[in-house]
């Protein structure tokens, strides 16, 4: 009997898994490829549950103008964002409409993810060139720009009131940093953070000295001219000749932005999304400035866009959401929580913050971002490759030429191979 | 059979139905039979979900597979490139270093605390709850707090060693000792969960050794060495295969104190922790070159099958079954 | 003869040292508790806050409403409780054939089946989506389940645990003659009690905390388990501390409770005291 019950047990098991509550995904996919009336379903990625509120406007808002397509939101977590995509991108079950950054968009359209997008009904001019130009491949745009990163100065103005030292202003140069950041530091503080990775750290000095990091084709680096090296030898005086700022060790043990949160920096770069956390930890005593100027003006670009996947079974509504996305409608609900890509509205961004946080400086380095200098090859394997190479510097294990060299041989090797 | 009568007709179908149900028992009966029976499920199970794909993975190692598009094969390339990778060379050291660090102090300390847990002590099963809280606790938790705990400013671990008049190093931005940090949350993390499988061994000793002893005058050293240990034998032969495959396999904590995705490559600690899964992840999903990631993880089945089967040839010499 | 209440000093040192290991196990969840209180600046405050100012429920609040917990208990606790059982089931019959049959090749398969364990998880990820894939389980609660039940690491350790038990009982039953799954069904199984329970709790968890593979396997919403939904909380530009800690808690309490229930049952297996001496 027991016998019985048992199989009768299993079998029961058995027979919920393979019948299975499945999701109504399976029923769409069968309804999506026959009919044109029936409801077509996309799915949507993106990684920033900050931004919740927003997709799920521009997501009614395109949908109450478009009665036959339903979007699917997803929210995956930043940290397995790109395991995900690498992992359902080239099957038919990933997502149809996904955010796309600069450095995966160099990784994804060689290998055809990307689905080509026609721009007839999208007004280009809208946007920097820059911008179209970093999502797009031989003319070809892959995907639609809605927000863009720049990196800007942050600091703590209580830190600078408790010494009676004035804040920063927009013209200042590297010796105006250097020199308040010996002022602002004592025991408990450091006047400055440095940031020893690329995007919002020795990419910066280096474009504003005038390196380009990689010449015109994206293959050849340049970053040990002697330009470069004056510019890394700026952050290492910083860190070891004046201590104004701790070393990659030290921020191995407690990271910047945590020291920056807690009130132990003074002043510290960072690009323009970071601006909502900072602010939440800091409050008022937030304060924003454009970069400090090298040789030049100048800081790094990065662009995010809506991107359809080449192997969506829907391509014309995909098409239809991007067109939807490049409106300025669009826009301005992404303005309420990133810095959009439509500079018309920007405004709404900025309106996030109190006016004397000045989160506009932003904005204002716009004109001299540089797109994010990356190769054209292997962009995530050579940005690893520089990068780790910038913690020795940093750490104080390898000399300023040692480590740019050693850097330059490490990414020859993976564009090489 | 028409040339029969009715009733041998019946006789004959009854003799082939008794032969059936004879051959049919026989088959119920049939050691064999129902060994094979019982292991099918989990065995189609596992060569469905797991060997499968790790038979894929194989063969993607011979090819220049980038996990986006179609591969093509490069035969022993991968192979020759990465037995001249010097990273290779310090995740091998990494690794072995981080296994001989926690596996031996994991084992005997979960051996111990299990035998406390199981003596008559009072409030036993607050303390067992306690235990068995690092299992419970989110890992991110787990990260934070010992970023904490040892932080050479604040962090309670340098205050307790200046206590004793040591001069605590900075655990965490430290070459020479993050690999240490790294052991000492790994053992942390490990023990409570393995102290469950040891107790639960332990449940299996018969409570009549220990009286039969106690008549004799054994005292509590004798009892724990020459009945609980031997008779536990099974389990900590169980754990230690368990903690080495794991420690061999070490990722997430290297991982998360070396600051997680794409800080974790640019870390100046990283060459002191790396351990090979971490460049099996760092190859396959951050820097897109799947195959070559596929080949460092069949190098790794060699060494793990190489000590497991050593570790199994081992177990006549100690562990002691029924 | 009344037994004197002894206080052996064994046991004190004992109680002592527990107590202080206790102290550093219990660290890092009265830690996560805390901070589900505290507000986000106190959360990365130097030197650290230990007690929040107030004790902010808000962030409770907000937790409860940003997600949508009732789904997510659903999926996770039909995630769990399937696999849970479904690797009970067959890894304990599995085990038991491993351990007490014998039938040719069985130390090959075996080791077969162990050889998946040396295989880090990562190298399988990609292949078992596109199986996923091929079979038309993304997003389902098969793909999602199914792959996760046959287990090797449950079957090593039932099979070790099923060789410590004794012949006799099976040899007596086997002369009674009942069918091996007679015997496996109604006299192993009761005595390795606190073997599964403890195998079930242990699985429970690392199934109710699993993160990677329900994360790759299903996408919408209606799939989603909690795992997933508190990685959400941890963004690219910083982690809201104190949401994250107060989602782990409500995660957390669950597992916490059938622990606390379940170790009761580590008791001595029955059967045992009657067969020795």
């Amino acid at each position: 009997m027991k016998k019985v019950t048992s199989l009768v047990l299993a079998l029961a098991l058995l027979c919920t898994l393979v019948t299975g509550c499945g999701s109504k995904k399976e029923e769409a996919a069968a309804s999506g490829e026959g009919a044109k009336e029936e409801t077509v379903e996309l799915n949507l990625y993106y990684w920033d549950e900050s931004f919740n509120d927003a997709m799920a406007k521009v997501v009614d808002t395109f949908e109450a103008a478009h009665e036959n397509i339903k979007i699917n939101v997803t929210t995956i977590p930043w940290g397995e964002y790109w395991t995900k995509l690498q992992t359902t991108l080239p099957t038919d079950s990933g997502p149809d409409i996904f955010w796309c950054n600069y450095m995966y968009s160099l990784e994804f359209i060689p290998n055809n993810l990307l689905l080509p997008i026609d721009t007839a009904n999208i007004d280009t001019d809208q946007y920097a060139a820059e911008a179209l130009d970093m999502l797009s491949a031989d003319g070809q745009l892959y995907a639609v720009p809605f927000m863009l990163d720049t990196v800007a100065m942050v600091y703590n103005k209580d830190l600078f009131d408790a010494k009676g030292i004035d804040y920063p202003t927009a013209d200042w140069t590297w010796d105006d940093l250097r020199a308040t950041a010996a002022a602002l530091t004592d025991e408990n503080h450091y006047g400055y953070c440095l940031d020893y990775q690329s995007q919002m750290g020795t990419f910066n000095f280096l474009l504003q000295n005038g390196v380009s990091v990689y010449e015109e084709d994206g293959l050849t680096p340049n970053f040990n001219s002697d330009a470069a090296v004056e510019a890394f030898n700026f952050q290492y005086d910083l860190v070891f000749t004046d201590k104004s700022s701790p070393n990659a060790s030290q921020l191995s043990e407690l990271s910047k932005g945590d020291r920056f949160m807690a009130g132990q920096v003074a002043m510290t770069y960072c690009t323009s999304p970071y601006v909502a956390t900072y602010y939440e930890a800091l409050g008022d005593a937030l304060g924003c400035v454009e970069l400090p100027a090298g040789k030049e003006e100048a800081c790094t670009l990065n662009a995010v866009g809506f991107a359809g996947s080449a192997n969506t079974a829907h391509p014309e509504e995909v098409q239809m959401f991007l067109e939807f996305a490049s409106t300025a409608e669009c826009q301005e609900l992404i303005a309420q929580n990133g810095m959009p890509a439509c500079l018309d509205a920007a405004g709404t961004w900025v309106a996030n913050f109190p006016e004397e946080v000045n989160a506009q400086a932003f904005i204002s380095m716009l004109d001299v971002a540089h797109r994010l200098p990356l190769a054209h090859k292997s962009p995530a394997a050579t940005r690893s490759a520089y990068e780790s190479e910038c913690g020795n510097i940093f750490a104080g294990t390898k000399t300023v030429e040692e480590g740019l060299n050693d850097a330059i041989a490490a990414v020859q090797a993976e564009l090489g191979a | 059979m028409a040339n029969l009568t009715g009733k041998q007709n019946k006789r004959c179908l009854q003799k082939t139905w008794n032969c059936a149900r004879y051959r049919l028992k026989q088959l119920h009966d049939s050691e064999k039979v129902n060994g094979y029976l019982f292991i099918a499920p989990l065995t189609i199970g596992v060569v469905v979900f797991s060997i499968l794909p790790i038979l894929f993975a194989f063969a993607m190692s011979f090819t220049d597979w980038n996990s986006l598009s179609t591969p093509q094969i490069t035969a022993f390339a991968n192979y020759s490139k990465l037995l001249a990778d010097p990273n290779l060379k310090i995740e091998l050291r990494n690794t072995f270093f981080y296994a001989l660090g926690t596996v031996p102090v994991t084992l005997i300390l979960a051996v111990l605390i299990a035998n406390a847990l199981n003596q008559k002590i009072p409030c036993r099963g607050l303390f067992r709850t306690i235990y068995f809280l690092p299992v419970v606790t989110m890992q991110v938790a787990v990260a934070m707090v010992w970023r904490w705990l040892l932080n050479s400013q604040f962090g309670i671990v340098n205050q307790i060693l200046g206590f004793f008049g040591i001069e605590g190093p900075m655990w965490l931005g430290d070459t020479r000792f993050i690999m240490f940090a790294v052991i000492i949350v790994t053992v942390w993390n490990k023990l409570g969960y393995n102290t469950i499988i040891l107790l639960a061994g332990l449940q299996g000793i018969s409570d009549s050794y220990y009286e039969a002893a106690d008549i004799e005058g054994a005292s509590s050293w004798k009892k724990f060495t020459k009945i609980t240990l031997p008779l536990l034998s099974p389990s900590i032969f169980f754990v230690s295969i368990t903690l080495t495959m794991d420690a061999l396999k070490a990722f997430d904590i290297i991982y998360v104190f070396t600051g997680s995705g794409a800080d974790s490559s640019s870390s100046p600690m990283l060459k002191a922790v790396r351990t090979m899964v971490y460049g099996i992840y760092e190859n396959g999903f951050i820097n897109m070159k799947m195959g070559y990631a596929c080949a460092e993880a069949v190098i790794l089945f060699a060494i793990i099958m190489a000590i497991t089967a050593f570790q199994f040839y081992m177990q006549k010499k100690w562990v002691y079954y029924d | 003869m009344k037994r004197k209440h002894k206080i052996e000093p064994g046991k004190v040192l004992l109680v002592l040292l527990l107590s202080l290991g206790g102290v550093v196990m219990i660290f890092p969840f009265i830690w996560m508790v805390l901070t589900s209180f505290k507000t986000f600046a106190e959360s990365v405050a130097l030197p650290i806050v230990w007690f929040p100012k107030e004790w902010n429920f808000n962030n409770y609040a907000q937790v409860l409403e940003k997600l949508d917990f009732i789904t997510y208990y659903k999926n996770t606790i039909i995630y769990t409780g399937v696999v849970l059982f479904g690797q009970l089931f067959l890894c304990s019959l599995a085990g038991y054939s491993f351990a007490r049959l014998k039938f040719r090749f069985k130390n090959l398969i075996f080791f077969l089946i162990l050889a998946v364990l040396m295989v880090p998880p990562q190298m399988t990820l990609i292949p078992r989506y596109q199986m996923m894939n091929y079979l038309g389980w993304v997003d389902t609660y098969k793909g999602l389940i199914i792959p996760m039940i046959p287990s090797a690491y449950g079957t090593f350790f039932l099979r070790q645990f099923f060789m410590t038990l004794p012949r006799e009982l099976e040899d007596s039953a086997k002369i009674d003659g009942c069918s091996y799954f007679r015997i496996y069904w109604n006299i192993m199984l009761p005595l390795c009690t606190s073997a599964l329970v403890a195998y079930g709790i242990i699985t429970a968890i690392a199934t109710w905390n699993d993160l990677l593979w329900p994360l790759i396997v299903t996408n919408s919403n209606s799939m989603r388990v909690l795992s997933v939904a508190m990685a959400c909380l941890q963004g690219q530009n910083g982690t809201k501390y104190q949401l994250l800690m107060a989602a782990s808690v409500l995660s957390t309490i669950p597992t916490l409770v059938a622990f606390i229930i379940g170790q009761k049952h580590f008791i001595k297996g029955i059967a045992l005291t009657g067969i020795k001496g």
